[in-house]
């Protein structure tokens, strides 16, 4: 199978019956799927089970695809969206999406439950810090800086287990946002077409989850007395 | 530019997205000018840079994730079945798979998320799990029903015993209202501190449960097997009509019969009853029994509580706890 194929044409073959186009495209978008699930929900188990059922939903489902309402990409992540979002849901971790509960949700998620593990879990003791030396017991060594911003504490490379840590504790709508744009380098207009939202309504909630996630940073990193 | 128009564009500089990949220029030396004279501003664009780079380095360390083998063949699975399902003949559709059963995963106690099910025609057909799936709204909603409804019986028990109290078989009352009864010497009334259905002679029992009321009256008669139900006095005075169950047992046969009693009142007034020494009162939600016997006058009397020597019997009615200690006593005739 042509790997230079789009997905709308694997998708097309599949259909006609070809079993090794259908086999490319899960090949294709399994793994941007699983990572999408399993940053927003967290949990390798999670993550393939959404996995699961975005093809089951594209097997059953992918005869009526359109082409001309967006590309295949921001249907599954559309799927994928909503997958997660039942996850979540199901197991009681399912943030507040009513914008105005957001700050409230904020003040819910700056506490000690946000930073505990993050600061002082076993990821951190472990191989998922870079720059490794910063991290001393939990706790990351240098001098305390009452004055610091975020860039100081992310030039002294926090930790990528931190990072995902933070984006989990964000509330859904805008962990979406930063999700399919940042972490998944998707255009304002595919990664709104995924969500189903205008690119306005997309770049607002990234902005707001860019300034929470580096609000949740600073304010970890001085209640820690991180510089 | 003000800094509310300078940070939505900070973050697409940090990001190094459009509108400043392409075509941007102006804006980006709009926001860099900001930028250069404001200090806020400047550590905005410095923090979002920073936050840029930490999510790429996030994005990187996640790249090499992937699902699980287990997922890709149940997926594949499902794809076969659902092709061998179609109505049209298709190519490279396997018709012949045989019966399976999909799960998310290799964990030990997955749940199973499709089905492929092999019908008799020999085609198979997909279902998914999301039929098998326990309706676990339906479920908690169901566990909430339960949990009301003995809640709301708990509460209607104990509001009724405290509407209805027994007015004659709480010792404490008792012994207020009577100070001249003096109670009885612990070893008096030795039958009674038993179990009632470990005494010799009780071959059977009756038992009135009125509705309102957790007490119940038994009469036995130790010698023949017979027995007869009694009512105990209505606390507000009304009649009560009253359901007995009475057993009667004989070497080989077993016969039960019921009969419905309306009794008055006043049928059921006599002297109240007589705490025993020794044993702890009633509690106020306590399950509370009147057993009613017959005992021979001299033990009765040797228990101060009825004069006389003679030979017959007396009829006492014996106020028992849930535990089937004797708690009171009381001479009937």
């Amino acid at each position: 199978m042509p790997a230079s194929l789009t997905d709308e044409e694997l998708l097309s073959a599949a259909f006609a019956g070809d079993e090794r186009a259908f086999g490319e495209l899960y090949r294709r978008w399994q793994g941007p799927m699983f990572r999408f699930a399993r940053q927003m929900c967290g949990l390798d188990g999670a993550a393939e089970d959404v996995v699961q059922e975005v093809f089951v939903a594209l097997i059953e489902n992918g005869g009526q695809f359109d082409p001309s309402r967006g590309p295949l990409a921001a249907w599954l992540y559309g799927v994928a969206r909503y997958q997660a979002r039942r996850r979540l849901r199901a197991d009681g971790r399912y943030t507040a999406l009513d914008e105005d509960r957001v700050d409230a949700d904020d003040d819910g998620v700056n506490g000690d439950e946000t930073y505990g593990d993050g600061m002082h879990g076993d990821g951190m003791h472990g191989g998922g810090m870079h720059g490794g030396g910063m991290i001393r017991g939990g706790v990351i060594g240098g001098v305390v800086d009452v004055n610091m911003d975020v860039a100081a504490v992310l030039d002294r490379r926090l930790s990528i287990d931190l990072v995902h840590r933070l984006v989990l504790t964000l509330p859904v709508l805008y962990r979406e946002a930063l999700v399919l744009c940042d972490l998944h380098e998707l255009g304002y207009a595919e990664a709104a077409a995924a969500l189903g939202c205008p690119v306005g309504t997309l770049r607002s909630r990234l902005h707001r989850a860019r300034a929470l996630l580096a609000e949740k940073l600073r304010t970890g990193a001085a209640r820690r007395g991180i510089a | 530019m003000t800094c509310q128009e300078c940070q939505p564009l900070a973050i697409d500089l940090a990001r190094g997205v459009p509108p400043f990949g392409v075509g941007g220029a102006v804006q980006r030396a709009d926001v860099l000018s900001h930028v250069a004279t404001c200090k806020r501003c400047a550590q905005w664009l410095r923090e979002q840079e920073a936050l840029s780079e930490a999510l790429r380095a996030a994005a990187e360390a996640d790249a090499s994730l992937a699902a699980p083998p287990s997922v890709e063949a149940n997926v594949m699975a499902a794809w076969r079945a659902r092709q061998a399902q179609r109505p049209l003949p298709v190519a490279n559709a396997d018709r012949t798979t045989p019966l399976v059963a999909t799960s998310t995963s290799d964990r030990p106690g997955a749940r199973p998320r499709a089905y492929a099910k092999e019908v008799p025609e020999g085609r198979t057909r997909i279902a998914k799990a999301r039929a098998f799936r326990p309706t676990w709204r339906a479920g908690r909603a169901a566990a909430f029903a339960v949990a009301a409804t003995i809640v709301i019986a708990a509460l209607t028990m104990v509001s009724l015993r405290w509407l209805n109290p027994s007015p004659a078989v709480d010792g404490r009352t008792n012994n207020a209202a009577n100070p001249s009864t003096a109670p009885a010497a612990p070893t008096a009334l030795p039958p009674m501190n038993g179990r009632p259905d470990e005494r010799a002679g009780v071959r059977e029992a009756a038992r009135v449960t009125r509705a309102g009321t957790n007490a119940a009256v038994v009469e036995v008669l130790p010698d023949k097997g017979t027995k007869t139900t009694k009512g105990r006095p209505a606390p507000r005075g009304a009649n009560v009509t009253r359901a007995a169950h009475a057993t009667r047992r004989g070497n080989t046969t077993r016969t039960t019969r019921a009969a419905s009693v309306t009794r008055g009142a006043s049928e059921f007034s006599g002297p109240a009853f007589v705490l025993l020494p020794y044993v702890e009162p009633l509690r106020p939600t306590e399950m509370r029994h009147i057993m009613r016997v017959r005992m021979p006058r001299p033990q009765v009397a040797a228990g101060g509580l009825q004069e006389g020597s003679a030979d017959d019997a007396v009829l006492a009615d014996v106020l028992v706890g849930e535990d089937g200690t004797a708690r009171a006593v009381r001479i009937v005739q």
